[in-house]
Formats: structure tokens, C-alpha cells, sequence
């Protein structure tokens, strides 16, 4: 159910962006509404992260796997258990660039129907790898598209990735690992029962976005071409703030660009937000040194107190009124 | 304790890097102009096809014509589907004979959308244009 609702909310939004571009919608497809996914992606990213910066800093946690900073002559283990926050910085580094989390991903299964085995699987992180790092040097070949003069890394990028020179226009070997990684992700997701049991129509909704982003891109690419110059131009026009929306251009195109601005608007709204929650995970960004530093409670704000002095003083009179006792005799006029 | 300070740099850094073609633009100046300026054959009217096909798919016909010329040996010219006019199958005779200045018109505009095509290191321009 979950799968089929994800599915069809994909399907129906490529099919919306296709629409526009066959009702000659281009200002609103091609112009307003990117323009504003890519607001409230920046915006809500930028207002999702000053949200979390509010909260204090807690004190460190140290769930780490390695040996912690101790006498000299046992040997310390900087990345899992770092001391210094150069050595946090370290880990960060590899966790954000290489998933290093991902590798003690492990799967259990029954063997001979009754023995419970946990096995280490590194499927998981291998597609994520895939998946992302293809995704970021598409991200970057797309460039291409919106700027002009076409910086040179963006060139040297796309020389490199279509190295290979097959087919004309050349495949690029990201665009193959991207829907590789993005499809090994999804039959994960389908075929492992325990993955499935908990995954909701919001695990299932990017996985078939990414899948048809990347899919119409293949299909304008390699088999029904589309006119690249009048999309180029829609695009610079729109990052010069002088949009110009050139006729001609393929519903394909639409239905792509309508995709991604649903994926940019959609992004500071759900599980995606990890590519900024990753910095602030606690077990990640702080080094394990309770020990030899002071955690100061953050919300150890100083307290208004009302002493017994002051509360004598306030109602002396009415005690000594009262006959309780007090500290200070009531002064005589 | 707090690590706002850390928070809004790396923030910073976000909103710079996504931001990205904004600030080309300014690093470019304006002196750039937003489309590729091609120079059309002046005694022709129409492409090979149209001209709708021949801006998206260009790259398919000429695939197509390597194709059916060097490994099918196919000589015979090939119909226009446009206007029945009939073209050898060949990049510089036909492409060439009416799109005379390479670099005013097919460089141009690759150069604009930032395609390499390799075909120029074997095939020849007339006149030498590099
Ligand atoms: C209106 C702009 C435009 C003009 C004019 C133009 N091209 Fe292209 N050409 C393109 C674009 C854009 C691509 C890349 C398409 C893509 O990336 O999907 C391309 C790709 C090609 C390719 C495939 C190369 C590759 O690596 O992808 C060949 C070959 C080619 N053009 C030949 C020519 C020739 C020859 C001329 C001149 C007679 C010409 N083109 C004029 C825009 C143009
Ligand atoms: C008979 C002369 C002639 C030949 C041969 C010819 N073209 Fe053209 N081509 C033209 C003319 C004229 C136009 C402009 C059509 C118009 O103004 O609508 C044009 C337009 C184009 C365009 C579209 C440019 C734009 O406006 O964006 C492309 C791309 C193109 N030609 C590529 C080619 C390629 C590739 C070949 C070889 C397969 C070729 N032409 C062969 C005359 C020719
Ligand atoms: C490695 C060198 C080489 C490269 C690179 C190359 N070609 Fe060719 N091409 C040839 C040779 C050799 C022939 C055969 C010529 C003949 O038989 O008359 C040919 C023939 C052709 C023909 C038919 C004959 C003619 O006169 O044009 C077309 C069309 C063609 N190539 C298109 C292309 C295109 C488009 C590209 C770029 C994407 C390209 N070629 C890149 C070597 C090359
Ligand atoms: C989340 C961001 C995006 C992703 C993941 C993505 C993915 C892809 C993929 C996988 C392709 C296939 C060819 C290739 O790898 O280059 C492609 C092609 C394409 N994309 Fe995107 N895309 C994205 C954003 C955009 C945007 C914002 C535009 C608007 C200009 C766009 C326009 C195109 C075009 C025109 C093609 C055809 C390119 C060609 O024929 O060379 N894409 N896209």
C-alpha cells in the first residue's frame, strides 16, 4: 500500500509537469514554481537549522567503538574515539564523505529456520555510495546548464565521467551507478522483510522520486532528444533574474524539472534533512573527553532565590504580630 | 554552552554553495549574452529537416548517416522527410556546404551548452576553422 501510494504520487506528478509543458504552461513550470521550491528549500533548510541551534549543547556521549584516550602506552584510537576536536573533526570528515557508519550495517536471519544469525552486509552502504556521490557529480555536470560561460571544473567533470565515449551523445558512468545505487536502494527496501515492516510511504517517496528524476534525464538524453539551447536558455535567464521561457521545449523537460522542484521543495520537510542533520549528530561531532574537560550545564542559568533574611525582613511585623519568633528584634522608633 | 556560532559558518557555507550559478553571473559580468548568437546560411531557408528537429536531435541524423554509409555501405543520398530535397550522407559536404562558418554556428552554440564533440579530430573543415 505504502509502496503503490509513493509510486502513484510520483507517477502523477511526472505527469503534471508533463501537462504543463504540453499546455504551454512554461512561466509557471519553467519559472515560477522552480523558483520557489528552490526558496523554500534554502529558506526552510536555513530556518530547520537555526530551529536545532537553539538547543544546548548536551553533554558528550560517548558511543564510540574504540579505545578511549587512556595511559600512554595503550594504544588510542583516534577516529572511533576521538580526544581532540580536531580528531572529531576527522571522524565527521569520513562519516559525511564516506558513510563510515554504514559499514557496521548488520542483517539477521534464520539459518536452518531457527538459528538467529547476524551477519555484517554492506549492501546498504555501497548503494549509498553509489547513489550519493553519482548524485553530486550530476548535480555539479548540470551546471552545464545553467551558467554561462560554463565554469571549467564543470567541463573537466564531464569530460572525465564520459571518458568512455560510448553512444553518442556519450553515457556517462554516473548517470548508469546513480540509477544503479537508487535501484539497489529500493529492492532493498522491497525485498528485506524486516527493512519493509518499517519503512512508510515517506521512505518509499524519494527513492521512486530520485528513480523517475533520473529516468526522465535518461529518456531526454538518449532517447527522445530534446532542444538543450532553449533550455539553457530558460535556465540562465533564470538565475540572471531575466527569465525568458523559449518555445519548443519537450514536456519531458517539464515533467524533470517539476520533479526536482518537488524533491527541492520536499527536502527541508522530511527524512531528507539528514544532509544537514548529519553535522549536529552528537555520537559524531563531539570528542570523547568528559574526563578531562568541564561540561557546563547549559541551562544552569542563575536562579532568582528569596532568602529567609529578605522574607523576615518583608514580614517582620506581621510575625512578630503573630508572636512567632524571629531572627531580628523589630526596631524601636 | 551553545555552538551557534559553528552552526551559522557552516550554514553560510550551505547557502554559498547552493547558491552557486547566482554567483557566476556576478564573476562573469554582463557583458555575456544569455543565448548563443548563430549565423544562418544566408541563401537557404530550411535545414535538412525541420528546424525544431534539427536543434534537439541533430546528433541522432548524423549518427544515423555514419551509421548507414560506413557500416551498412548504404551510398545512395539520403530524402529529406521536410521537403524531399535529397543530401549525401556525408558531415562535411552536406552539414558544412550550407553551415559554411563552423565556429560562427556548430562551436558556438556547443560552446554554449558545453558539448565536446570529437568528430573534428578525423573529419575536416573547409577553409580550416579549428
Ligand atoms: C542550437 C544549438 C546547436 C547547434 C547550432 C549545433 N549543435 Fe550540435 N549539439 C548541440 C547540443 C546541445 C548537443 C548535446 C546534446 C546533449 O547533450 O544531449 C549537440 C551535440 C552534437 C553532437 C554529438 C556530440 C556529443 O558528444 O554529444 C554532434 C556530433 C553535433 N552536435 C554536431 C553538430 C554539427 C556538425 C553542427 C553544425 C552543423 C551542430 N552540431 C550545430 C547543439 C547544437
Ligand atoms: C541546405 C542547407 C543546409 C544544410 C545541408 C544543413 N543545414 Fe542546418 N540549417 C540550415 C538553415 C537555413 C537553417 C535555419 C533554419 C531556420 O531558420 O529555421 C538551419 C538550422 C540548423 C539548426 C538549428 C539552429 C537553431 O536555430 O537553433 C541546426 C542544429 C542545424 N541546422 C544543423 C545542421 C546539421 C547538423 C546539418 C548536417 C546534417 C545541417 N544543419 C545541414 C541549412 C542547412
Ligand atoms: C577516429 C576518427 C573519426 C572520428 C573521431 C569520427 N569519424 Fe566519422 N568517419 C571516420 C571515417 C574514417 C569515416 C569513413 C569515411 C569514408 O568511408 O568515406 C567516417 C565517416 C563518417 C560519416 C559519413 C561519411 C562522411 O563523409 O561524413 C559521417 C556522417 C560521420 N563519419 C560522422 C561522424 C560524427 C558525427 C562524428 C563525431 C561524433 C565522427 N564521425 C567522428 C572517422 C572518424
Ligand atoms: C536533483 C537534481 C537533478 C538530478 C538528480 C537530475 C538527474 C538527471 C539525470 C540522471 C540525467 C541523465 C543524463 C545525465 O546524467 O546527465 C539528466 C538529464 C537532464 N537533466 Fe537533470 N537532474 C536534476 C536536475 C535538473 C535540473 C534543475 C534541470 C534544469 C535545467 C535538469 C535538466 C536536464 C536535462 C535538460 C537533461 C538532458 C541532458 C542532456 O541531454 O545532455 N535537470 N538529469
Amino acid at each position: 500500500m505504502n509502496i503503490l501510494v509513493a509510486l502513484a504520487a510520483v507517477a502523477g506528478l511526472f505527469v503534471v509537469g508533463m501537462l504543463g509543458g504540453v499546455l504551454g504552461l512554461g512561466w509557471i513550470f519553467g519559472v515560477i514554481i522552480p523558483s520557489l521550491a528552490l526558496l523554500l528549500f534554502v529558506g526552510g533548510m536555513v530556518a530547520k537549522v537555526m530551529g536545532w541551534s537553539k538547543s544546548a549543547v548536551p553533554f558528550r556521549i560517548p558511543t564510540s567503538c574504540g579505545q578511549q584516550k587512556s595511559l600512554n602506552w595503550i594504544p588510542h584510537s583516534r577516529l572511533e574515539n576521538p580526544h581532540t576536536p580536531l580528531q572529531a573533526a576527522g571522524r565527521m570528515v569520513l562519516e559525511v564523505l564516506f558513510f563510515r557508519s554504514l559499514l557496521r550495517n548488520t542483517r539477521a536471519e534464520l539459518v536452518d529456520g531457527r538459528r538467529l544469525v547476524y551477519r555484517t552486509d554492506h549492501l546498504l552502504w555501497l548503494a549509498g555510495m553509489l547513489m550519493h556521490w553519482s548524485f553530486l557529480v550530476i548535480v555539479i555536470r548540470h551546471f552545464r546548464l545553467m551558467m554561462n560561460p560554463v565554469p571549467g571544473f564543470v567541463s573537466f567533470i564531464e569530460a572525465t565521467d564520459g571518458f568512455l565515449e560510448i553512444g553518442l551523445p556519450v553515457v556517462f558512468i554516473t548517470t548508469l551507478t546513480f540509477l544503479l545505487g537508487v535501484s539497489i536502494l529500493l529492492y532493498r527496501r522491497l525485498t528485506d522483510p524486516q527493512v519493509r515492516y518499517i519503512s512508510l510511504i515517506g521512505d518509499y517517496f524519494p527513492l521512486f522520486l530520485l528513480l523517475g528524476i533520473g529516468l526522465s534525464g535518461v529518456w531526454m538524453r538518449h532517447l527522445d532528444k530534446v532542444d538543450i539551447a532553449g533550455i539553457k536558455e530558460l535556465m540562465v535567464g533564470l538565475f540572471h533574474f531575466s527569465p525568458v521561457v523559449p518555445d519548443g521545449i519537450s514536456p519531458v523537460f517539464y515533467g524533470h524539472l517539476f520533479l526536482v522542484s518537488m524533491l527541492l521543495a520536499y527536502f527541508p520537510f522530511s527524512k531528507l534533512t539528514h544532509m544537514a542533520g548529519v553535522f549536529l549528530s552528537p555520537t559524531r561531532n563531539m570528542a570523547n573527553n568528559n574526563r578531562a574537560v568541564r561540561h557546563v550545564n547549559p541551562w544552569d542559568y542563575p536562579v532568582k532565590v528569596h532568602t529567609y533574611e529578605e522574607y523576615e525582613d518583608e514580614l517582620r511585623e506581621k510575625m512578630v504580630g503573630a508572636g512567632i519568633p524571629v531572627d531580628k528584634p523589630l526596631e524601636k522608633e | 554552552m551553545s555552538d551557534k556560532g559553528k552552526i551559522f559558518f557552516g550554514l553560510a557555507i550551505f547557502v554559498i554553495l547552493v547558491t552557486f550559478p547566482f554567483w557566476g553571473r556576478l564573476s562573469a559580468g554582463d557583458a555575456l549574452p544569455d543565448r548563443a548568437e548563430l549565423e544562418y546560411p544566408a541563401d537557404e531557408e530550411a535545414c535538412v529537416e525541420d528546424t525544431p528537429f534539427m536543434r534537439a536531435s541533430h546528433m541522432d541524423l548524423l549518427n544515423q548517416w555514419r551509421d548507414e554509409l560506413v557500416r551498412d555501405g548504404n551510398l545512395e543520398e539520403y530524402v529529406s522527410e521536410l521537403d524531399g530535397r535529397t543530401y549525401p550522407r556525408s558531415l562535411t559536404k552536406t552539414c558544412l556546404s550550407c553551415h559554411e562558418d563552423r565556429d560562427a554556428f556548430c562551436t558556438r552554440c556547443h560552446d554554449y551548452a558545453d558539448v565536446q564533440p570529437t568528430c573534428w579530430e578525423c573529419h575536416t573543415t573547409p577553409g580550416g576553422g579549428v
